[in-house]
């Protein structure tokens, strides 16, 4: 019985093996391709780390002159990651303008987003990718996802945010990753990020995990950048004599711990915007948002837009990213998915006017450093907060 | 030719003994065709399974395969520890689920009472509610107890996993313990009292080992599920508990670290082509049971003057155990500032009326993932009835490796299948990776398996003789099939289906880690909809996992209908 | 007696003495099971009294009764072999394999099943099986057996050459034993009491002789085969009720009897030339007998009992004394 069983699980393992290395043979011919770059042996995937913003010495997508009629009929796909909320009737509007259908399709997170990918890398999935953001851009750009373009509404972009000389990414938004404080309920309102540790607000933060969530990441950042390599631990160890509640997500803790879906804290970590959308989304009309967010807490959140390398539609992809960076398109940005436009010529609708605080002083740190910095953060921060 | 005179004759069945019986399908008429079948069917299964599981799957893994990547991350001690943890929880929340299970079963199937369909509707719903839905209530329930600095607190804690896969699981267990106990008689129960057992004896000397075929394959379905949960690991553990299956997220998309991820990833299969093996020979050996309607034993029970007692006793437990977060969720969708009220249910119905409220898509949600659903289930059907074919054949050499693969896609990485679908259908393949019906057919990849089983043991418990009886009153081997072996199957088809269905708008696994079109689903939509502050987007998501769940209730009611599909090997 | 709230048994008392068996004879869903099951303590018994030599066993729960019960589907455990099937009993009072050993092999030698000790219980045919379940319901000494029509599902000859052991294997071993059937042939090769049972009461108990001799009960005298048996047309004339049958007027003796039946043995008909013409509708052997069914002229059915052939269909005249019609009441 026991050798009937043992050749039973061999003949499955070979199976399993066969099927493994069959596959492999069709690898070993697809990697004569110039698409496997950045492949170092045969099989093994080797992620590179650092020196992004290097030339990718790759010709930039140049427009013609005249295209009128050429493309249309023509479908591009744009990649999102799954949150992202096209505003209606946008993209019918570039359809009219170019010709040009556009297919939306979306990912999970932006770091599955950006591991898909580079995955992909030269054979996208997609024509454009929409959402890569400043913590992951190196990533992406080391791998060499992106083609290089110059979008055409580049001397309206803010030129803070243009971060690639080499034009591989556009920026498309930005927005603050700040602590939120629900205004009834904390007190005193704090006014530095320093006192999340006084006794004042024992128990009162919640914040997300910088492994698992986007805004716990750009918490994390934000005390990096505010207290120096050296500082911040210091801070996250006064944090959690602090009591203070580690989620997963945001979903958790904005709705589970923050007095907004009913929990007891009063402190969270969240958006620049979420007051503006705790204002919007109220049950019932109220005159002002019922949170506000700590001026100096704030971490600067760039979203890009890069056509993927290795697209068979350049010229169309390019359409998109112009139209991406467009004043109508940004236009339309902040009310569905509350973030603030890179287009300097965009307007902002009224109630962001009113109600983003202009005190605020976002920090921020350069892809490379995060990009260098990110595992050894992260480990270190698991170290100090749950273990 | 004794087959086809024992067809004409039922009366002449008592000559036959255990001899004739094998020699029964030597005889059968249908062989030929039985072969022409297979063939087929192995043609079939085996290239849909190829290119939509192993091919994906394989290069994926392939990328950890080097002999310097497996040393390095097996030569870490957290891998050990990692793999320790998976295999500890899921073990520990198979058998508490079982135990669960067997509880709840015991009330479904032994008393007849009033209210007993809306107990068994409330212990499926669980299967379907998406994990971040689940994994909130639970966190809910961890607050409104106070639980946090007691020793039953559920966050990060191994605790919290377990109660909550429990949740998940008892849904699975009962679905098959119900229909297998239900058919059970008493009397085996009956004798053993009047021979002197008492309650607990008799049930853990007679009861028990009568419920193994079901209790082994419960058991193996529980540990697929909980072997590789994500959701309840990810929010409930917050990553001080990691598994194989979070490891690997972390490392495949946080980290974009895919030698590290697939690596893992071949130690997962590992385990669980290991776990399928050894499910394969208990299944042999004490037969089969598999997921189905709950049915009740006809007659009176047995009954002991506490026997009322423990029916409102269990009752009351199940309601408080299952209900408690259902009806968390269930208040939540209904709590509006001051009160209560259908608000947030309106919002969904009615689309951006004012374009304050409903900036979703919720009623074209509603129905993608119906539609979606839909076409899973019917892949699923149909290519597990063929699947079926194979896991019922008579050869050993089939049915054997069968009955291990088809469950493979349950114990697998969500993550790796996703990002091996994407890197194998390719350009330079077939450009299917985003298009739309690639998501059916992932979901259609988990519901196989589960169909396959519970449809080939019934294929396998038609007798012979009967096709052999139709065969000599004129029937050709279409009629036989379309009046003989399609009645009989039919009620574990329609069960297969609505799992596959429950399975497919849950949206479980690989199908998050797809790039898909943007089009709105239930799932998407309350991720989407919880995603963001504001007090009307919470509420409508609350309300629509209320509506997802009560599409699962009414699919699940109407496979309690069309009866029981669980039949005796043995 | 009432069971989970609901009146179902009335009156039934039985007294049973050591070593004798007394057969409970009723039609299908008289309450016979259900009554069984309450003295085996399998059903709970609200109001009702079940005792055992003066001893009240109603609060006890079954496990404790120590009354063996045979079922209809001998309800063998399918996961452990004979031997295991047969010592279950004594190891839940407490014995080990080496002590039980040799009881189990005793008992099997008593049902004729020698050596059977390892073997599965799916390998069994159905006399196995049954005498398996009736070595391990006597195996702990149970102080009464109960059988739950323990044979219905064998063939006839099989079922009457068990009957006939098991009669054996409790006198030898004194217990006293309630058997339930519907069968009346089965009753009278077991039973040396017999009580009939209707809509949960205890219609009429007595030997096999006094039911024959006078079954005093219309159902009674279906269950033990008088087929016989009409309902008739009541008629009064000047104070005095009768009513007709093919052989002239019979007379009753009260004058209001309420429902009854009337009765005519087949030994009570004869042939006789001057007799009411019938026609033979059906024949059937009874060792050297026939047994006819005839049609009267009168468009009446009676059953006749002669060593003559007839063959169907063939006329024949007959005759029956009204003296000889038997009234039974009719319930």
């Amino acid at each position: 019985m026991t050798q009937r069983t043992l050749s039973r699980i061999g003949l499955i393992l070979i199976c399993i093996v066969a099927a493994i290395l069959g596959q492999n043979c069709s690898n070993d011919s697809q990697s004569a391709s110039p698409s496997s770059q950045g492949r170092q042996s045969s099989h093994e995937w080797n992620v590179i780390r650092s020196e992004c913003f290097q030339d990718p010495k790759l010709p930039e997508i140049e427009k013609p002159a005249s295209y009128e009629g050429d493309l249309s009929g023509t479908s591009i796909d744009l990649v999102t990651y799954d949150a992202f909320l096209p505003p209606e009737g946008a993209f019918e509007r570039f359809t009219a303008e170019t010709g040009i259908t556009v297919n939306l399709l979306q990912s999970a997170d932006t770091g599955t987003m950006v591991s898909q990918a580079v995955l992909t890398s030269g054979d996208p999935i997609a024509d454009v990718m929409f959402g890569i953001d400043n913590t992951f851009l190196c990533r992406g750009l080391s791998n060499n996802i992106f083609h290089p373009y110059e979008a055409s509404t580049i001397t309206q972009l803010s030129s803070d945010l243009l971060l690639d000389p080499y034009h591989r990414v556009t920026p498309v938004d930005y927005g603050d990753i700040c602590v939120n404080y629900w205004i009834d309920e904390v007190g005193e309102e704090p006014a530095t990020i320093t006192q999340l540790t006084s006794s004042q607000y024992e128990g009162q933060f919640v914040t997300q995990n910088p492994e698992t969530s986007a805004p716990g990441m750009g918490f994390l950042l934000a005390t990096i950048a505010y207290f120096g390599e050296d500082g911040w631990q210091e801070f996250w160890t006064d944090l959690r004599k602090n009591d203070v509640v580690i989620e997963s997500g945001w979903t958790e803790s904005y709705y589970g711990d923050f007095i907004a879906g009913g929990g007891d804290r009063s402190i969270v970590t969240s958006y620049l915007t979420s007051p503006i959308a705790e204002f919007i989304y109220a049950p019932e009309p109220l005159d002002t948002p019922p949170t506000a967010v700590i001026a100096d807490s704030c971490f600067r959140s760039i979203e890009f837009v890069g056509i993927l390398r290795g697209t068979d539609k350049p010229i169309a992809s390019a359409l998109l990213v112009d139209f991406l960076t467009s004043t109508y398109f940004q236009e339309l940005l902040p009310e569905t998915n509350f973030v603030l436009p890179a287009n300097t010529k965009a307007k902002i609708p009224q109630v962001f006017q009113d109600f983003i605080p202009t005190n605020i002083a976002s920090s921020t740190l350069t892809p490379e450093e995060i990009d260098a910095g990110r595992d050894q953060w992260t480990e270190q921060w698991t170290k100090i907060v749950l273990r | 030719m004794l087959g086809e005179i024992n067809g004409l004759n039922n009366g002449l069945k008592l000559f036959y003994d255990d001899e004739s019986r094998k020699n029964r399908n030597t005889t059968d008429l249908r062989i030929k065709n039985t072969k022409l079948a297979t063939s087929a069917s192995i043609l079939l299964v085996v290239g849909f399974f190829s290119i939509f599981y192993f091919i994906p799957l394989g290069k994926i893994l392939w990328y950890g395969l080097s002999p310097d990547n497996i040393s390095t991350v097996f030569g870490r001690s957290g891998t050990w520890k990692v793999i320790w943890f998976t295999l500890w929880q899921a073990t520990i929340s198979t058998v508490l689920s079982l135990c669960v299970g067997i509880f709840i079963s015991n009330i479904l199937s032994r008393f007849n009472f009033r209210g007993r369909g809306a107990l068994r509707v409330l212990a499926t719903i669980p299967f379907v509610m998406p994990t971040v839905v689940v994994a909130s209530a639970f966190l809910s329930l961890n607050k409104i107890f106070q639980l946090e600095q007691s020793i039953f607190n559920l966050e990060g804690t191994p605790l919290g996993i377990i109660v909550a896969h429990i949740f998940f699981n008892t849904a699975i267990v009962v679905r098959t313990l119900g229909g297998w106990w239900g058919q059970l008689t008493v009397d085996p129960e009956c004798a053993a009292r009047t021979l002197g057992a008492g309650a607990f004896r008799t049930f853990f000397l007679v009861t028990m080992p009568r419920l193994k075929p079901a209790l082994i394959a419960a058991g193996a379905l529980t540990f697929l599920f909980t072997f590789t949960s994500f959701g309840i690991i990810l929010i409930l553990g917050s990553l001080k508990q990691a598994t194989l299956e979070t490891e690997i997220w972390r490392y495949a998309t946080q980290r974009t670290d895919i030698n590290t991820a697939a690596a893992l990833g071949i130690a997962q299969l590992v385990i669980v082509v290991l776990m399928l093996v050894v499910n394969s020979r208990l299944r042999n050996k004490y037969g089969t049971s598999e997921l189905g309607a709950i049915s009740v034993a006809k007659g009176e029970i047995y009954a002991s003057r506490f026997r009322k007692t423990r029916l409102y006793s269990g009752i009351l437990c199940t309601v408080i155990f299952l209900g408690t977060p259902v009806g968390l969720l269930v208040e939540r969708s209904l709590r509006i500032a001051n009160g209560y009220s259908f608000t947030y249910y309106q919002q969904i119905f009615t689309e951006s009326q004012s374009g304050r409220f409903s900036i979703f898509e919720t009623r074209a949600a509603i129905i993608n993932s119906i539609t979606w659903a839909l076409f899973a289930m019917a892949i699923a059907t149909l290519i597990g009835y063929l699947a079926a074919i194979l896991l019922s054949s008579p050869s050993e050499k089939i049915s054997k490796p069968a009955d291990v693969l088809f469950l493979l896609p349950l114990g697998t990485s969500g993550v790796l299948l996703g990002f091996g679908i994407i890197v194998t259908l390719n350009s330079s393949f077939w450009n299917i990776r985003s298009s739309w019906w690639i998501i059916p057919v992932a979901q259609a990849v988990l519901g196989i398996g589960l169909v396959a089983r519970m449809v080939g043991t019934a294929l396998r418990d038609i007798d012979p003789e009967i096709r052999n009886a139709a065969k000599v009153l004129g029937a050709s081997d279409a009629k036989v099939w379309r009046h003989v072996d399609l009645p009989i199957i039919s009620r574990s088809l329609i069960a297969g289906a609505a799992f596959s269905f429950a399975i497919a708008i849950g949206e479980f696994g690989a199908t998050a880690f797809l790039v898909r079109p943007q089009r709105p689903t239930i799932p998407t939509t309350i991720f989407n909809l919880l995603g963001r502050p504001g007090a009307s987007t919470y509420g409508q998501a609350m309300a629509l996992c209320v509506v997802l769940a009560a599409i699962t209730a009414i699919s699940m009611s109407l496979l309690d209908r069309t009866g029981s599909v669980i039949r005796e090997t043995a | 007696m009432s069971i989970a709230g609901h009146q179902i048994l009335h009156d039934v008392s039985i007294d049973v003495e050591l070593g004798a068996i007394t057969t409970l004879l009723g039609p299908s869903g008289c309450g016979k099971s259900t009554l069984l099951n309450a003295i085996a303590g399998l059903l709970p018994v609200d109001n009702g009294n079940v005792s055992l030599n003066t001893k009240n066993l109603v609060t006890i729960p079954a496990h404790k009764r120590g009354i063996g019960l045979m079922f209809q589907n001998n309800a063998l455990f399918p996961h452990m072999n004979v031997e295991r099937n047969v010592a279950f009993g004594l190891q839940m009072q407490g014995q080990k394999p080496d002590q039980y050993k040799e009881t189990v092999s005793e008992m099997l030698n008593l049902v004729g099943l020698s050596g059977f000790n390892k073997r599965e219980i799916g390998t069994l045919s159905g006399g196995e099986s049954q005498r398996v379940a009736l070595a391990r319901a006597l195996a702990p000494s149970p102080k009464a057996l109960l059988l739950d029509e323990p044979f219905n599902s064998l063939d006839r000859s099989l079922r009457t050459s068990l009957l006939e052991e098991v009669r054996d294997v409790l006198k030898t071993l004194d217990i006293a034993a309630i058997h339930v059937t519907h069968d009346w042939d089965e009753a009278t090769r077991i039973a040396d009491n017999i009580a009939f049972m209707d809509q949960g009461q205890i219609i009429r108990t007595g030997s096999i002789e006094e039911i024959v001799e006078n079954p005093k009960y219309s159902i009674v005298a279906e269950l033990i085969g008088m087929e016989s048996c009409w309902t008739p047309e009541l008629f009064e004339s000047e104070g005095i009720t009768y009513f007709e049958t093919p052989w002239g007027r019979r007379e009753l003796d009260t004058p209001n009897p309420g429902n009854i039946s009337a009765l005519i043995r087949p030994e009570n008909i004869h042939e006789k030339s001057d007799g009411v013409k019938a026609v033979i509708q059906t024949k059937k052997s009874v060792y050297g007998e026939w047994i006819y069914k005839c049609r009267l002229e009168t468009a009446f059915t009676v059953f006749v009992k002669t060593t003559r052939n007839y063959a169907i269909g063939e006329k024949i005249s007959l005759y029956a004394s009204v003296d000889n019609v038997e009234l039974l009441e009719v319930l």
